[in-house]
């Protein structure tokens, strides 16, 4: 659903992302570790469309993101570390909008109360101004725009961060069930923990390469923070 | 999608008290200048009909006297106030309302308002034309300079434009949200303005007011859209939401204030007219340089002399003051007109310099346009005035000649009879074609403003940065 072959992007005279080769399957949720700077945001910019790359492609969906901008971002769900909504706005109204500019403007209010409710939002913090959200609520709003555009992939940029364990918990328990419907999810995160929990596949990521991938056995039994550190002491010192 | 993007915005508008004060405030204004101008229209209108019908009474009922004295009684010239002058008052404060007829000369501009003017008012009155000039474009500013800049400071560009929404959608949009509340001003206010022509105004001035008021409908409507264009050009291609205020108020205060007075100096400096103490002694000196009035007395008796051969000027049997009065006004008509339309010709330059100077501030345009369309500006006044000053000649010729057909002297009177033969000045205000192509420059600057923007915006909207 997700596939970047040889994506290179490059801003001035630093690599930002070099011939990065990634492909995930629909019900997989990769986790794309790294520290700060490695790239991980960049990839993301690749796949939205938001960047060009030098060279390579990004797709998605089999579609090359460069040429089909807007039919690529209809088959997307974005989230990134903070949701932004409009402030003046409530979790209905914003989801309303957002619902219709993405091409479904036939969802009653009902409906989008649904998705609210499934994304675990209480009934009661639907009317009100976004302004009185917290973190984990607007991520719910998040989560409801990417189940009500019926996302085949979803791209998430340090969705926990932040948000306090139980929300977090939350969290996985939702992105385990949008796994399960068969979307396809790329989350770049910190948050090993996090990570090892809800993703099927791990990567890491340094300066723009992927140095290290994970999965099935060996990410259940691995020690994931001693790879990690490895792997970022030993490419310092590489 | 349009339609739901406009409707989001107005929503967020509509919540945000500082907008719905600003709105709030703007209307006001506007509704009070336009009830203040078609008030003083209205009175005018009333006084100049009233006037106009005394004065007619007046030059019936002036008794008997020698025809040339009745050139000297005089009569006065209305001019029939056009209802958009409501909207915008042009020049007309300085040019009154009047001009005062008699032989030798038209007495221009009486009753003149600037010369009752405090100081204070020379900072500007305010107009329905000065609120949609300054104000409405400044609110404008205020609720689109942050269309993109503002939701890219926010971070909701990005989530926005994740979704896979075109980019030219979102501007059509955000275009329609910012200028519905506008709409809702305007909207009204035409549908008013048509019904007040239609049913206030006199008789036969609205057939031709309603090409006028929806030729000014539209200069502003186009001005506004240039103004919102811009804004969005700014907002997609501004670092932040506070550049492009910044950037935009900039604009807005050149355009309004700076351009048009450098513009407006540039052109009396290029084309400059003479002061009217100046003007006064060129006329003046033209006149002195006509044959003086005992020559020509004189060559005017030495020619009637051999016409009617007879040996003393005594034994004429013609007016000789007939002939005389006669002759001298039209050498001197010719003398005074050719200065006016020498005056004239400068200020049409200095009209056309101004128009050019357009290309720096559209407001420029919309300023001749509004003023040319509504009928207040200096070319309606001299139209006026030209009809006035042929009714003029016209009157006091036929009073001379008069004169040379009832062989008449200084001591022979005339009564009513002479008096009803002299028509009313009847004046016809010019066509809104008329208007229009004389300010044809300042709608070709105007569109090709529109078009500039129609071009730059979509490229500004494609290139616009995500973060």
């Amino acid at each position: 659903m997700l596939e970047a072959i040889d994506l290179t992007k490059t801003y001035d005279n630093t690599v930002a992302v070099d011939r990065l080769n990634l492909k995930i399957q629909p019900g997989e949720v990769y986790g794309l570790l790294g520290p700060n700077g490695a790239g991980k945001t960049t990839t993301i910019n690749l796949f939205l469309g938001f960047t060009e790359p030098n060279t390579g492609t990004a797709k998605v969906g089999g579609l090359d993101v460069q040429v089909a901008p807007l039919e690529t971002k209809r088959l997307l769900a974005y989230i990134p570390e903070q949701v932004m909504l409009y402030q003046n706005l409530s979790g209905l109204e914003n989801l309303a909008y957002f619902t219709a500019l993405a091409g479904h403007d036939h969802y009653g209010d009902t409906d989008l109360r649904g998705f609210l409710g499934q994304a675990g939002l209480q009934a009661e913090a639907h009317t009100r101004r976004v302004s009185t959200y917290s973190k984990g609520m607007r991520q719910k709003v998040g989560i409801a725009l990417a189940l009500a555009k019926e996302a085949k992939a979803l791209l998430l940029d340090e969705p926990t961060s932040g948000l306090d364990p139980s929300a977090s918990f939350e969290f996985s328990e939702l992105l385990r069930g949008l796994s399960k419907r068969g979307v396809a999810v790329l989350m770049a995160t910190h948050d090993l923990f996090r990570a090892k929990d809800v993703a099927t596949r791990v990567g890491l990521m340094h300066s723009g390469h992927l140095v290290r991938e994970l999965s099935g056995d060996e990410l259940r039994d691995a020690d994931l923070q001693a790879i990690y550190l490895e792997h970022m002491r030993g490419a310092v010192l590489a | 999608m349009v339609l739901r993007i406009a409707r989001k915005e107005a929503t967020e508008m509509l919540r945000d008290g500082r907008f719905r004060w600003a709105v709030g405030i703007v209307f006001i204004l506007l509704v009070g200048a336009f009830l203040a101008g078609w008030k003083h229209y209205a009175d005018v209108e009333t006084q100049r009909m009233a006037a106009q019908e005394a004065d007619r009474e007046i030059w019936l009922t002036q008794g008997e006297k020698n025809q040339h004295s009745a050139a000297h009684f005089g009569t006065y010239a209305f001019k029939p106030t056009m209802p958009l002058t409501a909207l915008d008052q042009g020049v007309l404060p300085y040019t009154g309302v009047s001009v005062f007829m008699e032989a030798h000369s038209v007495k221009d501009a009486a009753f003149r308002p600037a010369e009752d003017a405090t100081t204070v008012q020379r900072l500007g009155s305010l107009t329905a034309a000065s609120t949609l000039q300054l104000l409405v474009p400044l609110l404008l500013i205020l609720l689109a300079f942050s269309a993109f800049a503002g939701e890219r400071d926010q971070g909701t560009l990005r989530q926005i434009l994740s979704l896979g929404v075109p980019r030219s959608t979102l501007a059509f949009g955000k275009a329609l949200g910012v200028a519905s509340p506008l709409m809702l001003l305007i909207l009204p206010a035409t549908v008013l303005g048509v019904a007040a022509l239609v049913l206030l105004a006199g008789p036969g001035s609205p057939m031709w007011s309603l090409g006028r008021a929806a030729l000014l409908v539209g200069v502003y409507v186009v001005y506004f859209v240039i103004i919102i264009m811009l804004s969005l050009v700014v907002s997609a291609r501004a670092s932040s939401s506070r550049t492009a205020l910044v950037a935009l108020l900039g604009f807005w205060l050149l355009t309004s204030f700076i351009v048009p007075r450098l513009v407006t100096d540039a052109a009396e400096a290029i084309h400059p007219t003479p002061t009217s103490i100046a003007f006064r002694d060129s006329v003046r000196a033209g006149l002195t340089a006509l044959p003086s009035w005992s020559d020509r007395v004189a060559e005017i008796e030495t020619r009637l002399m051999d016409e009617h051969e007879v040996e003393s000027p005594e034994a004429i049997p013609a007016s000789v003051a007939g002939y005389a009065l006669f002759e001298a006004e039209r050498d001197e008509t010719d003398v005074r007109r050719a200065h006016m339309a020498a005056l004239g010709h400068r200020y049409e330059q200095q009209k056309t310099a101004t128009e050019f100077g357009a290309v720096l501030s559209p407001l420029l345009a919309v300023q001749l346009l509004s003023m040319g369309v509504a009928g207040s500006d200096y070319a309606h006044h001299r139209h006026f005035a030209d009809a006035a000053e042929e009714y003029r000649y016209d009157y006091v010729q036929v009073l001379n000649q008069d004169m040379i057909d009832q062989n008449a002297g200084w001591d022979f009177t005339v009564d009513r009879a002479m008096w009803e033969q002299i028509p009313p000045f009847d004046y016809t205000s010019p066509t809104a074609g008329w208007a229009t192509r004389h300010y044809g420059l300042s709608l070709l600057v105007l569109v090709f403003w529109a078009a500039m923007l129609l071009f730059v915006t979509p490229i500004a909207i494609r290139q616009m940065n995500v973060a």
